[in-house]
């Protein structure tokens, strides 16, 4: 199975992200994997760090994180709102 | 029967919600203990989830899902003879970072990715809208780019040639699972909202002075 996702920031914070936010579903899908030891188990890091492969090549359209981005969105859209309630 | 049509399975049969997850937890039976206690923590949410989704996934075209305004592109090729050596040597020139592909204005991201000993390689990326206009993106923006990388590639015709777009699909293999955070968002409009969003920020910033 292939596995790639686009993320903010360090490795280390961003699968602690994953096993405090949805431990359940990373069970889910990865127990069907050979050997996976359970997000809650001290080896799941090793585990996947095992099994990661480093790009050659990366690209990425915009310096923002996600939540950089769902801000400007927000902004965006109340500005939009202003701008239709002065007019 | 179910009158949502996000209720029904992929095949079309109509199935309820509570159905596919009956059959889901049959399935799971036989999985790890993991897998078993972590299906039965989420059946509330996952019901939820699956009975009503934000956004449904759709066909990107030729090949490939989209959610939102946001595709998936995944593709694994054989190298060439010396392929392998003649890409990574072009990547090394340029540390990794492709950011000379931002002509082509469709395009999230993008990964080359080494497989197998140097054997195979996969490329992935996350772009606006549908496939042939995406590929026609990067075969008008940046044709040589996609020759100088592509040409490392076992049978690749040229981006020139008739029998590109072909090419490409018959490597092309669509996920079964797919996440975007802001599925609304294309590139376009999350650069005109960073413009807008520094406009936004200078001018409180000069009212305040």
């Amino acid at each position: 199975m292939l596995f790639a996702t686009a993320y903010d920031g360090d490795w280390d914070a961003y699968i602690d992200d994953f096993a405090t936010k949805i431990p359940d579903f990373l069970d889910i899908i990865d127990s069907a994997w050979d050997g996976w030891p359970g997000i809650r188990s001290p080896e799941a890091k090793d585990y996947l760090a095992k099994y990661q492969v480093t790009a050659e090549g990366w690209y990425v359209a915009n310096d923002l994180t996600v939540a950089e981005t769902r801000r400007l969105a927000r902004v965006g859209k109340a500005l939009e709102e202003f701008l239709d309630k002065i007019s | 029967m179910t009158t949502e049509p996000q209720a029904t399975t992929k095949s079309g049969q109509d199935e309820t919600v509570e159905q596919q997850i009956q059959q889901l937890r049959e399935l799971f039976a036989d999985a790890p203990d993991i897998g078993k206690q972590a299906l039965e923590n989420v059946i509330p949410e996952l019901t939820s989830q699956v009975s009503q989704p934000r956004y449904q996934v759709e066909s990107a075209g030729r090949v490939g899902v989209r959610l939102g305004e946001v595709s998936e592109l995944t593709m694994i090729f054989p190298f060439a003879p010396g392929g392998a050596q003649r890409l990574r040597a072009f990547l090394k020139v340029l540390g990794g970072n492709l950011d000379g592909a931002n002509k082509v204005g469709s395009l999230h991201d993008m990964r080359f990715v080494f497989l197998e000993n140097d054997t195979k390689l996969l490329f992935c990326t996350a772009f606006d809208g549908e496939w042939d206009p995406y590929i026609d993106d990067f075969a008008t923006k940046i044709p040589d780019y996609l020759d100088i990388l592509d040409c490392a590639l076992e049978g690749w015709p040229g981006i020139r040639s008739p029998e590109a777009k072909d090419y490409l699909a018959s490597h092309q293999i669509t996920a079964e699972g797919w996440y975007v955070s802001n599925p609304d968002l294309t590139v376009a409009e999350i650069t005109r909202l960073k413009r807008l969003g520094k406009a936004f920020d200078e001018l409180l910033d000069k009212i305040s002075d």
